[in-house]
């Protein structure tokens, strides 16, 4: 990574990188001659060599391409100096050979670690740095310098190994950071404002200590340079530390080489001095930079730290701003339940302040009689995973002036971070008595607008009833006097008017009553096999009169794909066709309609079309002609009559049947609907199910396909007549009863009260009893004990109760007193028969055996 | 229309004056023979003596309604046989239910039609009841045509 940042600038800096190249060269060159000069003169070997440290700090900044060139010119700076120093020619060769391979070596070492170039504030760096620039690298070089020296025969190999390295590894160690320092950008932080005095006395004072240390030969007072280095190194970093350090064996490398400082009271020639000079260098180093990795380290903490506590103080703020100003409540509680931690809001909501509450539980607040159930919510809520559904868990709260407040709560559980233990309980509470209260009123306004379509519709319903009944006479006795020979003409001509009318009052009443019980929903559906075509056919034919009458044309196109059987309610889909045909022939003048039919066996649908090239609707009004009440003009209903309901009802009955209904309409020349509804093909195996089409002639006497609510008709088996009693104190009731019985073939014989029915049970045996249940003296109850107890012939004969009430309790009541069942009252045929039926087969007698089980 | 002799013999169970009035009016022009009940006990009793050619029947009765005769009168095929009521009946009701009519049908009814009718419709539909009943073979109940 490091490398990459080095080399893409330096890529596009070709120029600033051929400056810094030739820099490094000239640098090499002077160091390389000096070293040779005044070092070499004195010692076999440079004590130091700080060449390669500037091929190193160059290198680290330049990308691997760059290095080549880097290392060529530094070769042939130090073969120059070589050279001009007079050393002879394989040495000049081979000696700065090793001397690029030390360099390149370390390059290598550290790019292949990661490291290039070396941040010496990590320890990794550091470390990487010492292993390659410090020991690998110069021991490799070392190893080619000796054997050349060896070759040459110049010196011992051990000791030329050992004074290459020391002095390629120290140069490197001393002289890589403080030329890696050497940048503006670091350079400018020692004198930001804060350091700069900083930086200044510490430079004077390590100047002060090295004149005092150095300048002198009396005392080793060596020691005190390595505190002063630490105190650089912890004020100003890094940078500091690598510019002291530098200053440091700048000044002991002058005093030595002079014969001043400790390093010359060192017992031993030039060498010993150097090597202990060499010695106190690395350590030098070693504490700067690991000082340098401790102070970062530690900044780099701290200000973790701060980042840390900058973020907690922001979210701090944030969430108490949040909470602070919730209307909601916001509450934390411990495992115990105990509140820890309550919003403001609190006291708007219960009148308590948050301290009040603290170190409280629930308990405190919520009403008693919910306190079990949310409880178990609340448990069951924070117990679910976050992702389920979990409901909000609603109870009631007490204020603290003693109201009732409905609530809605969402605890959370809140878990430890660290150990992912439970640690408590989050709660966000809202006030939800205002919604409660409107959704309690809104919906008791539904059930009354409800209840009141339901009255509407039955009112409507009854209504129409007693609307038809005299309708029925108004049209019977037209249709009669119309027919009268002796009627003249004229007067034929308003009977027909009134005619007219009267069909006009009943197609309106037929609307507005088919309309509420769509509106309420009582319509039901009555799906049963019908033939598309005939449908079409026979509905046509209805309108057919009028068509004739007003001169149209009527065209009907039944397409060959009609199946020949569909299921659907043809009634209600005759209703709809009947309606679009009236329509059509009522706003069509001149022309024609055309009705046709096609089905699609894709989605199973049945389209009918009816087309007219009538007065058309403008685009605008297309909307609205589906809605109740509403017609193009207010002024059509004058002139053409109509409640304005016959399209409403269609698209109702239409998305009963889950159809659709569809216009398209210009004015002036026509209008066209189109209907779709679903209407499966009835599949041959299939039972023909519910009635077949009313206008039809019945089928034969119903059998297997008679309704489920009424039980299998007699005829099936045959019946057989039986011997009844009825007992029953009223007259009426008695004769009624009996005469249905009898007209049904049974034999009936009478009682007027309990005494008597028990007189009659005990003489003779009876099939079934059919007794009253309230009757003076011996009531129902009574006669059926005594007829159970007696052990008579009609101890297990079964006996039905007349009740009116067939509430539980009474017919309980019935059964206990050993009757079997009972019938309501008023007395309906159809029940009675259903019953005696039930009774006299043969599984029923058994029953009737032990009575009351 | 077709002229049968003797006139076939029509009963019209309705408790409503006028529609009563009416159809008698219109049956006894069509060439039939009328006797009238006023609710379900009168036709009941009149129908355990004697048979009529067709019944006409309101739903819509007082003391026991159509749809009770209708199942005193299916229950007592089943007792005493067929022959015992065998005659087409043709239910009227004022309701636009399709249930009345669903169970009318189920209880042996061979048409329903829905007040207010068309006189002529009426007509036709009785006249078309009685010709099938008088094709229909011996007496095997009312029969329709399928």
């Amino acid at each position: 990574m490091s490398q990459e940042l080095a080399s893409a600038p330096s890529h596009r800096r070709l120029w600033p990188d051929m400056g810094l190249v030739g820099l490094a060269g000239l640098l090499v060159f002077g160091l390389a001659y000096f070293n040779l000069s005044e070092i070499s003169t004195r010692h076999v070997t440079a004590p130091l060599w700080p060449a390669n440290a500037i091929l190193i700090a160059v290198m680290s900044r330049l990308r691997p391409g760059r290095w080549a060139l880097t290392l060529g010119l530094g070769l042939a700076a130090m073969v120059a100096a070589s050279l001009l120093r007079g050393t002879a020619m394989p040495l000049a060769l081979t000696l700065p050979l090793a001397n690029v391979v030390d360099a390149l070596l370390c390059v290598a070492g550290l790019r292949w670690a990661g490291t290039l170039p070396p941040d010496l504030r990590r320890l990794k760096d550091a470390g990487a740095f010492l292993v390659f620039g410090g020991l690998a690298a110069p021991l490799a070089a070392g190893l080619i310098a000796a054997t050349a020296r060896q070759l040459t025969g110049s010196g011992h190999f051990l000791q030329n190994l050992f004074d290459w390295w020391a002095a390629r590894g120290l140069g490197t160690l001393v002289f890589t950071p403080a030329l890696l320092a050497l940048t503006p950008a670091r350079l400018v932080r020692l004198i930001t404002p804060r350091r700069r005095w900083w930086a200044l006395g510490l430079a004077t004072a390590l100047a002060v200590f090295l004149a005092a240390v150095f300048l002198q030969t009396r005392y080793p007072a060596l020691f005190t340079i390595m505190p002063l280095l630490m105190l650089i190194t912890f004020y100003l970093g890094l940078t500091g530390g690598a510019l002291a350090i530098l200053a440091t064996t700048l000044a002991a490398l002058y005093a030595t080489l002079r014969g001043l400082g400790p390093f010359s009271l060192v017992r031993g020639d030039a060498a010993a001095q150097m090597t202990f000079l060499q010695v106190f260098l690395l350590f030098g180093v070693v504490t700067v930079v690991a000082v340098a990795v401790l102070v970062e380290r530690e900044q780099r903490s701290q200000r973790e730290r701060m980042r840390l506590r900058d973020e907690l103080i922001e979210s701090e703020r944030r969430f108490r701003a949040w909470a602070d100003n919730a209307s909601d409540v916001v509450a934390y509680s411990g495992l115990d339940g105990a509140f820890l931690y309550l919003s403001p809001s609190v006291e708007r909501l219960l009148g308590y302040t948050p301290a009040e509450l603290v170190g409280q539980s629930i308990e405190a607040i919520i009403h008693p009689d919910d306190l079990r159930a949310a409880t178990r919510a609340i448990r069951a809520r924070v117990s679910a995973p976050r992702e389920s559904e979990r409901p909000p868990v609603v109870y009631r709260v007490i204020t603290k002036t003693g109201a009732l407040l409905w609530v809605e709560a969402r605890p959370e559980l809140l878990l430890d971070p660290e150990s992912g233990e439970p640690a408590g309980v989050s709660d966000i509470v809202s006030d939800i008595t205002a919604r409660r209260e409107i959704a309690a009123s809104l919906s008791a306004a539904k059930e009354a607008a409800e209840a009141a379509t339901r009255a509407k519709t039955d009112f409507l319903a009854n209504m129409s009833h007693e609307i038809r009944t005299p309708l029925t006479a108004i049209l019977g006795f037209s249709s009669l006097l119309e027919n009268l020979d002796t009627l003249s003409e004229e007067a034929r001509r308003y009977v027909r008017r009134i005619v007219a009318g009267g069909r006009v009052l009943l197609s309106v009443v037929n609307d507005i009553l088919d309309f509420s019980k769509l509106e309420a929903g009582q319509v039901h559906l009555d799906p049963a096999p019908f033939d598309p075509q005939e449908f079409v056919r026979s509905t046509a034919e209805l309108i057919a009169p009028q068509i004739e009458s007003k001169g149209l044309s009527f065209a009907l196109a039944l397409s060959p794909g009609l199946p020949s059987s569909l299921i659907g309610d043809s009634t209600r889909l005759r209703q709809i066709l009947l309606n679009l045909l009236n329509n059509a022939v009522k706003f069509t003048a001149k022309g024609g309609v055309t009705l046709s039919a096609d089905y699609d066996p894709g989605s199973g649908e049945l389209r009918l079309v009816v087309a007219d090239t009538g007065t058309g609707i403008p685009s605008d009004k297309l909307d609205q002609l589906f809605e109740r009440f509403s017609q193009v003009d207010g002024s059509i209903s004058r002139h053409y009559g109509g409640t304005g309901l016959g399209l409403a009802i269609c698209k109702s009955l239409l998305d009963l049947m889950a159809g659709r209904i569809m216009v398209a309409s210009e004015v002036g020349r026509g209008t066209r609907f189109e209907v779709h509804v679903p209407a499966p093909q009835e599949q041959a195996a299939a039972p023909r199910i519910g009635l077949p089409p009313l206008a039809a002639p019945a089928q034969e006497e119903p059998g297997g396909d008679a309704p489920a609510a009424d039980p299998t008709p007699a005829e099936e088996g045959g019946a057989a007549p039986v011997r009844i009693l009825v007992v029953d104190d009223v007259a009426e009731n008695r004769e009624l009863v009996r005469l249905l019985l009898d007209f049904m073939g049974h034999e009936v014989e009478e009682a007027a009260g309990g005494e008597e029915a028990c007189r009659l049970a005990q003489a003779e045996r009876f099939d079934l009893i059919l007794m009253d249940m309230q009757m003076p003296r011996v009531d129902g109850l009574a006669a059926s004990r005594r007829i159970r107890a007696s052990g008579g012939p009609n101890a297990a004969t079964p006996i039905l109760a007349f009740t009116a009430n067939v509430l539980g309790e009474q017919v309980e009541q019935c059964l206990a007193a050993g009757m079997n069942d009972h019938i309501s009252k008023p007395i309906l045929a159809d029940e009675l028969t259903a019953k005696v039926r039930q009774w006299m087969s043969p599984a029923a007698g058994a029953e009737a055996a032990a009575p009351g089980d | 229309m077709d002229r049968r002799a003797p006139s076939p013999l029509v009963l019209l169970v309705d408790d409503d004056e006028l529609i009563g009035e009416l159809l008698v009016l219109a049956l006894s022009g069509a060439g039939y023979e009328v006797e009238r009940a006023r609710d379900g006990v009168q036709a009941l009793k009149w129908l355990t003596g004697r048979q009529p050619q067709l019944m006409i029947l309101d739903l819509g009765l007082p003391l026991l309604d159509g749809l009770s005769v209708l199942a005193a009168l299916q229950q007592r095929r089943a007792i005493r046989g067929p022959a015992t009521a065998d005659f087409p009946i043709l239910v009227l009701s004022a309701r636009q239910s399709t249930e009345d009519a669903r169970r009318a049908m189920a209880l042996g009814a061979a048409r329903h039609m829905v007040k207010p009718f068309e006189v002529p419709r009426l007509l036709a539909v009785v006249s078309e009841l009685l010709d099938a009943q008088a094709s229909a073979p011996g007496c095997d109940g009312p029969k329709a045509r399928g």
